[in-house]
């Protein structure tokens, strides 16, 4: 006997698979005093921990998962524990209704623990299923405002420490950058702008003398930091509640700016605008900005954090598109005849996009 | 950074009667074995002889189904002795045993080499201990310990373990003429080494690049294990499919996992089937895509060599797929584990990622025809 086993063995050293993984999701959010969120369990653990399959017919039903609604609940709550700054929280479960991931069904609970204070350091002890299965895992997400860490839990690691504090600090902050770098390379009407910024600069005004290359760059700078001042002025403004312009309006004077820009570029005997022109607009992109930062949620006392992260990231996106396009509109007016191709088509194209833009955007 | 899980809509069933989740079947002549054998452990929780074979019959279940769950049921039946350092000799090998299909190669060879210590004759710790080196490219530790076994067993057993590892260090026609022979001795074989022996012959054919042969042995290798009301391992499904899957024989890999159980190594090789044949099915890449979350992401080395496989094959990921099969390498060495660096890396386009791969094909002598064509695309 023990010779066949070992001959299979050679046959089945490498093939562990991940069928069906024994695992469960974990989402909390911490609100001052209160921890809420959900657990979900897959019902095959469930059968192994508690046992589902009430008749044995190799099927779980939801009836049979109501019958056994009050042992899963006591299951879970026997094994997950929630203590802010060393207290345990008050844990509540509730087996309410059921969820798929990857194909299998997984009981859902809702969970809900009121803790003595609001917690400063949040400890989470998760002990599900471990004895059965050493292999388990527990994704767990932990949330505060905007902010959100995740783990995986397993018998090793059971437990997870959050810094509650500093999670809605500094880890939003950095979530803020992202989505505010995210945001500028999205919104294909700021870049429009940027670029159409630009493009004179290097390439000059029909029928005018080009600038120098130095020149040329201080008046990029002069414009990309005119155009900054103002929409991290009204990004502020807009954040903190002293201006309030409907997002329609805002939209539409954005994508209203985009076609003057691109006409400006090729109207005949017109002045560079420049800086002046990069401020008066920058100000309503601002509030563009702020439009979006307030969809993404600030969180909680998180205001100033997400407000600098996203500004922060703006900056970031808007540097790193000014330094790719810089380098090939200066390599481009090196070609005879290219920079009026260029100029043309990217105002046309441009323009074209603002009108489509502003016929979508029109307040009705 | 892991991802956030992403979270569908909780919903209550309407119909208290709607089926939620299928359990696998517990019946038939295993069930009733493990049944009673829980029983009989429930009444003596610590009987070493019991729980081994508790134990051995959830490993055996897991090599025909995959299910790792049967694992962690073999694990727990061995719970008792879970921090004994010395436990006995049945349960030491099955800890071993288990520690393998883990992949926690260190663990399994450091309770292997107590049970030599302690029964120098055992077969099973030496035959398990050479399976382990050879996995892990120490082919002078395998070639040892399959010497030994001449003295120990069935000069079959000894012949085929010294054979599988002359297939990989550039002996491969010997061990094929060797195993071929043995497959033709009359008598002898009891089903279970015929498997083990197709297998292996199959899989040398096929690194000789002779295809004819290699189909002719992996259809015996199904053949013998299906005998007698047998199953077929995930591993012998897996190698014959990807055998159907280089000579572009999708349907065929589909045919052959009609009925097959829901491993997710046979999950991947159905996913590239559908793919070749142009119609993949959404919810199985999703499915795979939850189940190997963890593997992808790097925090499950266990099934580092599925996540490479699915990166690659399924996903077209080859960056990701070069990641996880070059830590995959650093756990285990077979030929798949091979090729997946290689062609990640030709598919990523990063040759120099390929080294340590194309350094152990030098190393080794390995002449494997599919890594070798895949070297030479590597070096031009």
């Amino acid at each position: 006997m023990r010779l066949v086993l070992g001959v299979l063995l050679l046959l089945a050293t490498s093939t562990a698979l991940a069928h069906d993984p024994s695992r469960s999701l974990l989402t909390l959010q911490v609100e001052r005093s209160e921890v809420s969120g959900r657990l979900d369990v897959s019902l095959r653990d469930l059968e192994d921990a508690v046992g589902l399959d009430v008749d044995g017919d190799y099927a779980i039903t939801w009836r049979e998962v109501e019958q056994r609604r009050a042992e899963v609940e006591r299951y879970v709550l026997r094994r997950v524990a929630i203590a802010a700054d060393g207290a345990t929280c008050a844990l509540g479960a509730h087996l309410g209704s059921v969820d798929s991931h990857g194909g299998a069904t997984y009981a859902v609970l809702d969970l809900r623990a009121a803790c003595a204070a609001a917690p400063r350091q949040l400890r989470v002890e998760y002990g599900l299923l471990f004895d059965v299965d050493g292999a388990h895992r527990s994704l767990v997400q932990i949330g505060s405002g905007a902010a959100a860490t995740t783990a995986v839990l397993s018998a090793e690691h059971p437990s997870i420490e959050v810094e509650v504090a500093k999670l809605s600090a500094w880890s939003s902050l950095g979530r803020f950058v992202t989505e505010g770098v995210w945001h500028i390379w999205h919104g294909y009407d700021h870049l429009a702008f940027v670029l159409l910024l630009l493009v004179p600069i290097v390439l000059g005004p029909r029928g005018a003398k080009e600038l120098g290359a130095r020149a040329a760059v201080g008046e990029i700078l002069r414009v990309v930091t005119a155009f900054t001042l103002a929409h991290s002025i009204t990004l502020a403004l807009a954040t903190l509640g002293v201006v309030n312009v409907p997002s329609r309006v805002i939209e539409s004077v954005i994508a209203l700016s985009v076609l003057i820009a691109a006409l400006l570029n090729v109207a005949p005997r017109v002045p560079r605008l420049g800086a002046r022109l990069a401020f008066c607009f920058g100000l309503v992109h601002g509030l563009g900005f702020a439009t979006a930062l307030r969809d993404l949620g600030t969180g909680g006392g998180g205001m100033l954090v997400s407000l600098a992260g996203f500004n922060l990231g703006v900056e970031l996106g808007q540097l790193a598109v000014v330094s790719t396009v810089m380098p090939v509109l200066f390599a481009v007016r090196r070609v005879r005849g290219w920079p009026q191709v260029l100029k043309w088509s990217c105002s046309t194209a441009c323009g074209a996009l603002a009108v489509v833009w502003i016929a979508q955007r029109l307040p009705r | 950074m892991l991802e956030p899980a992403a979270f569908g809509a909780p919903f209550v069933p309407s119909d208290s009667r709607q089926v939620l989740e299928r359990l696998p079947p517990r019946t038939g002549r295993e069930w009733q074995a493990i049944g009673s054998l829980r029983a009989e452990l429930a009444r003596e929780p610590r009987s070493a002889a019991v729980a081994a074979e508790l134990a051995r019959r959830y490993l055996e279940l897991f090599r025909a189904e995959g299910e790792p769950r049967l694992v962690a049921y073999a694990q727990s039946a061995l719970a008792p002795w879970r921090d004994d350092r010395d436990p006995p000799l049945e349960i030491l090998q099955r800890r071993a045993e288990i520690a393998q299909s883990e992949h926690r190669f260190d663990e399994a060879l450091a309770d292997l080499k107590r049970v030599i210590e302690r029964d120098p004759r055992s077969v099973a710790a030496r035959l398990t201990l050479a399976s382990i080196d050879l996995v892990r490219a120490d082919y002078d530790a395998s070639r040892r310990e399959c010497a030994r076994l001449v003295l120990l067993a069935d000069a079959a057993v000894a012949g085929a373990c010294s054979s599988a590892v002359r297939a990989m260090t550039g002996e491969a026609g010997g061990a094929y003429q060797y195993l071929t022979h043995a497959l033709a001795e009359p008598g002898g074989l009891t089903p279970d080494l015929r498997v083990w022996i197709e297998t292996l012959t199959a899989e040398t054919a096929e690194a000789l690049g002779a295809s004819h042969n290699a189909e002719a042995h992996y259809r015996a290798a199904l053949a013998a294990a299906t005998g007698e009301g047998g199953r077929p391992s995930v591993y012998l499904l897996a190698a014959y499919a990807d055998f159907l899957l280089r000579e572009r024989r999708a349907a065929d890999v589909l045919a052959l996992l009609v009925d097959a159980p829901p491993a997710d190594a046979l999950a991947l090789r159905i996913a590239v089937a559908e793919k070749q044949l142009g119609r993949l099915d959404t919810a199985r890449v999703d499915s795979l895509s939850y189940r190997l979350q963890l593997a992808l992401e790097g925090l499950d080395m266990t099934h580092a060599r599925e996540a490479a496989y699915f990166a690659l094959y399924v996903l077209d990921k080859p960056d990701l797929a070069v990641k996880r099969a070059l830590a995959n390498w650093n756990v285990q060495r077979e030929p798949i584990d091979a090729r997946l660096v290689l062609e990640a890396a030709l598919a990523a386009h990063r040759t120099a990622d390929a080294q340590a791969v194309l350094d152990w094909l030098e190393s080794s002598g390995c002449e494997h025809a599919d890594l070798k064509q895949l070297e030479r695309r590597l070096r031009s």
